[in-house]
């Protein structure tokens, strides 16, 4: 069943994301969620059901491994919440999930809240930490997020025979983006040289390549459009919204995979575009958040999704084709390179950027004429990938 | 008769200068030469399964025992032989033994392989390996290092070379010794323990060998003895009018003495250097000697000693023989792996002997194991054969945040010459120089300790270009 016109979203909320030592992970569900039940103007009587949007509840001690981590801070009782994980997708897998019930009847109002605490330890003592300390004993062991996404930047130029620039830009637009952007964990710009020469986190990625460890929180309220047509809200529609999964966990010992790009982003962008009914993504698309954990990872993201042709995703950004300014703006809010990547919220953060852009709210960040945005959740590395594809109703 | 069919020869590629060493100890950098120093993910196991399966062993199919003689096995209880078994692509023997405690374990492993052979087994590999340690700045520690050999014994039809004889005694004496709760070794003074602990044993082993064997000093082209150091070693040479093989003083003076193995390690360096029908008698050291007389009954086709001697990557400094070693205090909170002796139980065939599996249905090669096939989505229908040795890098990264003694934690996708890509962490290359294209090698290492136990698996050493 498609979801196209089904769902109107008329709520959003996001914390300031970063390392927000004085919040705690309930702190940040709390004020996410308070933002968009103001925009969305309903009682919390209303929400029918929630989402629970965290990757990996232990990085928290144990809170969010079930939907009574969002139930207890926002005293919402008495009604389903389910916890989402699917890796770096889960936001928008929730937004996914709450759609569905949204679309079929099932639920008149749905909450959906991201949250992600990783900062009350070390940088290493969260993913890292993962890495090391779970996964299987011997078979893979060795491999980080950072290091599994830098696989593909080396395949990648010796392929088409590119240096570090081009990725090196995809930094240096999005930290400039994230400038303009009052919830960006980083706000600071960054010069091609300082990307270039930063500490090597996995070779060919340095420090500024990718994304910061932040925390975080993104909320949204969903409803059917007729029912926010009543309401009178200033609501987007949805267009889209996809899910794919192409790869288990080890996709580093599949001699199918080129390291070039990634089949769910491929397969998830197919899925959106045909439920959407759009024909040409480049033409169709005004502007999109895109999962860029790392710098490679924005460039292989415009292929996979069809904003260019294989190979040409190195162009796209060389060119400036995906600047603020450009023919298909890409990650206006700055992306995962400048908000920070805190992981359950990441989905509904891009959900969050999307329908203030297309309320034309976005301020010095805005793009032109946005009527249709796209916003591509990856996760895995690579295995799991998202697509909704938002839209104003006029 | 027992015959040597197959021989390996495994050396750390690390060596350390002992100049570096003497410039460490706060000396002006004397002394000459280098020694062999294992990685910080090698253990006399490890090392041990290496020399096998350069001996070229993946091709026989079948073993009726496997001997495995270390000082340092990394297991007081619980077979190191056992385990060296399951890492190879055919069933292990049933006959699995360990042998320890002296310097003379390899030459007693294969005293014991003859008497084996006699009473029906046919094949017995026989793997032998040490990793020792002597006090930090200690003249003995820069005679000794770290390497592994290995031999497949068969029945001597068609052998490099068939043991002719062989004599034994036994003497007790404290001159090196390690306690079950040492780390280092001990010893006693150099005088009383060369005198009585080599010199004295040897003249009498040797003695003893001619009389009993009827055979005169004329008779043996080739001496190999696992001496304490090079200048008994010439010493003791020179009283028979013998000359080493120039691999053989390579070994003294750019390996060290390899503790268990350096007896057979030497014996194989005279071996390839020796004619065809040429004695060589194997001296080997310690707690009494045993005598080996071998004849070398064929040309060696593929010598390894040179090779394996020269190709080498220096360590920058002393400091980078500590690391490696373990020897540096730190009170960081170290992140344990999860593991799990039952995982380590099932994974096996997948993990030690690194088999692939192949769809009966479509011929599709998959590793790691699943029960159903991602081509075809058969199920439990496969058969399992080993992944090659060698492939070519199809990308790789260099982890800075992955905890590593080397500050930096390679991994390499490979498309294997078998035909399926495999994912390893890439261990003793030279990082900087690493590309896409470049072939690699399997070798085996100890990933890590969680547990409480050894946790061992395999890893890429790059080899050349493509």
């Amino acid at each position: 069943m498609s979801l196209k016109d089904k769902v109107a979203i008329i709520g959003v909320g996001c914390t300031k994301f970063g390392e927000n030592f004085n919040l705690d992970y309930k702190d940040m569900l709390v004020d996410s969620y308070t933002e968009a039940m103001e925009d969305a103007g309903i009682e919390p009587k209303d929400i029918d059901a929630a989402w629970l949007a965290t990757a990996f509840p232990d990085m928290a001690h144990f809170e969010g491994n079930s939907g009574s981590s969002l139930a207890e801070p926002l005293s919402l009782y008495g009604r389903p919440i389910t916890h989402v994980t699917n890796y770096c997708a889960t936001g928008m897998d929730a937004v996914r999930n709450a759609a569905m019930a949204v679309a079929s009847g099932n639920a008149r109002f749905a909450y959906i809240g991201g949250v992600e605490k990783m900062r009350d330890v070390g940088p290493r003592e969260s993913l890292i930490a993962q890495v090391v300390k779970t996964g299987h004993p011997v078979v893979g062991k060795g491999a980080t997020a950072p290091g599994m996404f830098a696989m593909l930047e080396t395949r990648y130029m010796a392929k088409y025979g590119v240096d570090r620039t081009p990725f090196a830009e995809v930094s240096v637009k999005n930290h400039a983006n994230g400038s303009l952007n009052p919830k960006a964990h980083f706000g600071r710009p960054v010069t091609i040289e300082a990307v270039l020469n930063a500490p090597m986190i996995a070779y060919p990625l340095s420090l500024y390549e990718c994304t910061p460890v932040s925390d975080g929180s993104a909320s949204a309220i969903i409803t059917t459009p007729e029912i926010a047509k009543s309401l009178k809200k200033d609501y987007i529609l949805v267009k889209a919204m996809s899910l794919s999964i192409d790869a288990g966990y080890t996709p580093q010992f599949d001699k199918y995979n080129e390291f070039l790009g990634f089949k769910a982003t491929q397969n998830a962008g197919v899925m959106a575009y045909k439920e959407a009914g759009i024909k040409n993504p480049h033409d169709e698309i005004d502007f999109a958040e895109v999962h860029d954990c790392f710098t490679i990872t924005e460039v292989v993201n415009y292929e996979d999704l069809q904003f260019c042709r294989r190979g040409d995703g190195w162009k796209f950004v060389h060119e400036g084709r995906s600047s603020l300014q450009g023919e298909l703006p890409v990650n206006p809010s700055g992306g995962l390179q400048s908000s920070g990547h805190p992981i359950g919220a990441t989905g509904v953060r891009m959900v969050y950027e999307l329908v203030t852009q297309l309320r034309g709210k976005a301020g010095k960040r805005q793009v032109k004429n946005a009527r249709v945005g796209l916003a591509h959740n990856l996760g895995g590395p690579g295995s799991v990938a998202s697509v909704a594809i938002l839209a104003r109703p006029d | 008769m027992i015959g040597i069919s197959k021989y390996g020869v495994y050396l750390p590629v690390k060596r350390l200068k002992i100049e570096e060493m003497d410039r460490a100890a706060g000396g002006p950098g004397r002394g000459k030469g280098e020694k062999a120093v294992a990685s910080f993910d090698e253990d006399s196991l490890t090392m041990g399964v290496n020399a096998l399966y350069e001996s070229g062993i993946l091709d026989e199919g079948s073993l009726d025992a496997l001997f495995f003689a270390s000082t340092t096995a990394p297991y007081l209880e619980k077979s190191a032989a056992a385990l060296i078994a399951e890492t190879l692509p055919f069933a292990p023997p049933n006959f699995t033994v360990d042998f320890s405690s002296t310097l003379r374990a390899a030459s007693n492993a294969l005293i014991l392989a003859q008497n084996f052979q006699e009473s029906g087994g046919s094949k017995i590999a026989l793997t032998a390996a040490d990793i020792r340690l002597a006090d930090v700045y200690s003249a003995e520690e820069r005679a000794i290092g770290d390497g592994a050999a290995a031999l497949v014994l068969t029945s001597g039809a068609d052998s490099l070379a068939v043991l002719k004889y062989a004599t034994s005694t036994s003497q007790e004496i404290l001159d090196t010794w390690r306690k079950n709760t040492d780390q280092l070794l001990k010893m006693t003074e150099p005088h009383f323990r060369f005198k009585y602990g080599f010199t004295d044993v040897v003249t009498r082993a040797f003695t003893q060998f001619l009389k009993q064997s009827g055979m005169g000093v004329g008779d043996i082209q080739h001496v190999a003895i696992n001496a304490p150091n090079v200048k008994l070693f010439l010493g003791t040479l020179k009283q028979i009018n013998l000359e080493p093989a120039p691999l053989t003083l390579r070994l003294y003076q750019e390996i060290g003495h390899t503790g268990v193995s350096f007896g057979l390690l030497n014996f194989l360096a005279e071996l390839e250097s020796a004619k065809v029908g040429e004695n060589i008698l194997w001296l080997d050291y310690s707690d009494g000697a045993n005598a080996l007389l071998f004849r070398k009954t064929q040309e060696i086709e593929q010598p390894q000693m040179g090779k394996a001697i020269s190709e080498k990557i220096y360590l920058n400094s002393y400091n980078d023989f500590l690391r490696l070693r373990n020897l540096v205090v730190s009170e960081a909170a170290p992140m344990e792996p999860f593991t799990s002796a039952v995982m380590n139980f099932r994974e096996k065939r997948q993990n030690y002997a690194l088999m692939a599996q192949r769809c009966k249905n479509c011929g599709e090669v998959t590793y790691p194991h699943n029960r159903i096939c991602r081509k075809c989505n058969a199920k439990d229908n496969f058969e399992y054969l080993p992944i090659s040795r060698e492939g070519t890098i199809f990308t790789f990264t260099k982890e800075y945040l992955y905890p590593s003694p080397e500050g930096v934690a390679v991994t390499a996708s490979a498309d294997m010459d078998s035909g399926l890509r495999l994912f390893l962490q890439v261990t003793d290359s030279d990082y900087d120089k690493i590309e896409v294209g470049q072939r690699v090698r399997r070798t085996f290492r100890k990933l890590h300790d969680a547990g409480g136990f050894h946790n061992y698996f395999w890893k890429f050493r790059v080899i050349g270009e493509k």
